[in-house]
């Protein structure tokens, strides 16, 4: 088992060295899905301030007035990415790179 | 047994099927059935397991196949289609006069091994018997020397399905030469894959394809012992088997002078604690010794020194189940699958990100897209191919670029992916392979027996790393030096 161990991690390199290089050098992670290195937002130009994210966030990291756009609290979120599924209008968004994600204490 | 007459239905009861749900559908047909003229069976593992529970009606010899059947269409099903003989093709998900998008699923198969799967009922041996079982052992007791059935093995080019890919009737043959008089037949029913299940459902929907495949090897080989080592997390495999040796015995196919031959064999189980390690064949034998299932440096080979210290073969489920086939069909028939250097078809487990994910057994040499493509139906989320990977955590990933590979032994090992025992994980381009890699290396670390260095410190090392990446803390150094 231990000559076999690295394999998934080699074929991956081999075949996936962007994505590796991606995370390294730009703290980006192209399929948006580790968790450090992303971060989830509303658009304020999407959102209709029906609070359904709100109300489903496991977290309490979203808030904002009703019919009005919301704002996700980067501090709380912990990435789960239930808002994106719940809102009916494609308002939330995620983002990687540029300095987005809050960092590994997630 | 099913009198072809009769109009019939039959419920897939494997343990994928029950988790679905179809245990309440059969319990449902049982009701609605009562005092009409059809007969109710039940089966194992039809092979669409991503429309369980699956129902296979068949009228006037007919056979129509309803997915995702739940109990409340139970009576509609049998008032119209089996009383009013009008199929409810809205519900069906294949029949041989109907056009369904299903039946690519089963057209690009090649079901040798799998063909008995979810066709004859697990729990007779009648069934079996119906299917041509047991004639092959019958065949090698009257008209074949254990010499020959090894030869036939050989001229077939089967492989071992347990990954490994080593010729069986070598394996066969060193095990038979080692000089002894008491020599085993072990069956590896361990399948310690994340995500595979093969070995189980050939074992909930046909295990007496697999006892007489043992039955075959130990004659072959002059042993008269055989073990079946299965995870505990199996009880349905596990009870399906305990009824099917039961069966055998009372048949005279088990035990002392088989069909009154001078050939004696028996076969028990063990049940394994289901550690991933102890699917490798020197911990597994020590495992059923019952000391700590750890592996040990070969040789020697088990075929020389195994369990007890015996000359021992050890042979994956799959690769037991082949052998009725060949030996009843002929060496030829087997080697017109596949490709030069592997032959025959192999069984996978499909799943992961795609529409049609399920039990399914392909030529050899079939290539990934038409896998994914023909039977798979493509991906679940409708979105681009990224990777497969094979083999499980000692396996590879397969990048999409490379899916026209031909899926054969030698094919994968040389992009660096190997054919492992058929786990086949599908991954659309939401997928992130750094966190891909890091699982399969979890698992691995969790696993390991702790014997050896590498394997203890370096998995734990190199798992670390890929943490520091996935939170944007890798180094860039760590990708050259672990260049291969
Ligand atoms: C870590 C490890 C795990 C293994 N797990 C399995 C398993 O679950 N099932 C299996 O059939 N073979 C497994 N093998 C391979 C067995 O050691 C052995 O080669 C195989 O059972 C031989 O059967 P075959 O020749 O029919 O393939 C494993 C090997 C290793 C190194
Ligand atoms: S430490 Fe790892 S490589 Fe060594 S025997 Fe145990 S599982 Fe196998
Ligand atoms: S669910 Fe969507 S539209 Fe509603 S408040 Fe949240 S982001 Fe805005
Ligand atoms: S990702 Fe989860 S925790 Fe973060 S804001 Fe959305 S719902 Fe809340
Ligand atoms: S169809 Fe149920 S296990 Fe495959």
């Amino acid at each position: 088992m231990g000559q076999t161990a690295p394999n998934p991690v080699l074929t991956t390199i081999k075949f996936f060295r962007e994505e590796y290089e991606a995370h390294i050098l730009h703290k980006y992670c192209p399929a948006k899905k580790c968790k450090a290195l992303i971060s989830y937002e509303v658009l304020t130009d999407k959102c209709k301030g029906c609070g359904r994210c709100s109300k489903e966030c496991p977290s309490g990291a979203i808030a904002g007035e009703k019919k009005k756009p919301f704002t996700v609290e980067q501090e709380k979120c912990v990435r789960c990415g239930l808002c994106i599924n719940v809102c009916k209008f494609g308002a939330v968004q995620v983002l990687s790179g540029n300095g987005k994600g809050a960092g590994k204490n997630v | 047994m099913i009198n072809s007459n009769k109009a019939t239905v039959t419920v897939g009861l494997a343990s994928c099927g029950i988790a679905a749900g179809a245990q309440k559908v059969y319990d449902a047909f049982k009701e609605s059935l009562e005092g009409l003229s059809v007969q109710l069976d039940f089966s194992g593992c039809m092979g669409m397991c991503y429309k369980e529970p699956l129902v296979e009606v068949k009228v006037e010899g007919q056979q129509f196949i309803y997915g995702k059947v739940q109990p409340e269409q139970v009576k509609r099903i049998v008032e119209e289609h089996l009383q009013a003989k009008k199929p409810i093709t809205e519900w069906l998900v294949a029949a041989e006069q109907l056009e369904t998008p299903d039946k690519t699923f089963l057209n690009r198969q090649q079901r040798i091994l799998l063909k008995n799967c979810g066709v004859i009922n697990p729990e007779t041996i009648e069934s079996y018997f119906s299917v041509d079982g047991y004639k092959a052992i019958k065949k090698a007791l009257k008209d074949m020397s254990p010499e020959q059935v090894i030869e036939e093995i050989k001229l077939s080019g089967l492989r071992g399905r347990g990954g490994g890919g080593f010729p069986t009737a070598t394996k066969w043959a060193l095990t038979r030469r080692s000089p002894g008089k008491d020599k085993y037949v072990i069956c590896n029913a361990d399948e310690g894959d994340p995500g595979a299940f093969m070995d189980r459902s050939v074992l909930e929907s046909n295990p007496h394809s697999v006892l007489e495949g043992m039955l075959l090897a130990g004659y072959a080989m002059g042993a008269n012992n055989g073990y079946i080592y299965i995870r505990a997390e199996y009880p349905l495999a596990v009870k399906r088997l305990k009824l099917a040796l039961a069966e055998a015995r009372s048949k005279g196919l088990l035990g002392a002078n088989i069909l009154d031959s001078s050939f004696s064999f028996d076969i028990q189980i063990r049940e394994g604690a289901g550690a991933f390690v102890c699917g490798e064949e020197t911990a597994l034998i020590m495992s059923i010794e019952g000391k700590r299932g750890m592996p040990r440096i070969r040789p020697p080979f088990p075929s020389e020194a195994g369990l007890w210290g015996k000359p021992t073969s050890i042979n994956n489920v799959e690769t037991f189940a082949n052998v009725p086939w060949i030996i009843l069909n002929g060496a030829n028939s087997f080697n017109q699958y596949g490709t030069e250097t592997s032959k025959g078809t192999k069984v996978f487990a499909l799943a992961g990100n795609i529409a049609r994910g399920g039990l399914i057994e392909v030529p050899m040499g079939i290539t990934i897209n038409e896998i994914v493509y023909d039977i798979g139906g493509g991906l679940a989320s409708g979105k681009k191919l990224k990777a497969v990977q094979t083999g499980g955590p000692s396996g590879g990933c397969i990048p999409a670029s490379l899916s026209d590979t031909p899926v054969d032994y030698e094919s994968l090992r040389k992009i660096g992916a190997i054919m492992g025992s058929g786990g086949m994980l599908i991954m659309d381009e939401s997928t992130c392979m750094v966190d891909m890699a890091k699982f399969f290396l979890n698992f691995t670390q969790e696993e390991s027996c702790g014997k050896c260095t590498f394997c203890r410190i370096g998995t734990k090392r190199m798992l670390e790393i890929l943490e520091r990446i996935t939170q944007g803390e890798g180094q860039r150094e760590i990708l050259n030096s672990w260049r291969n």
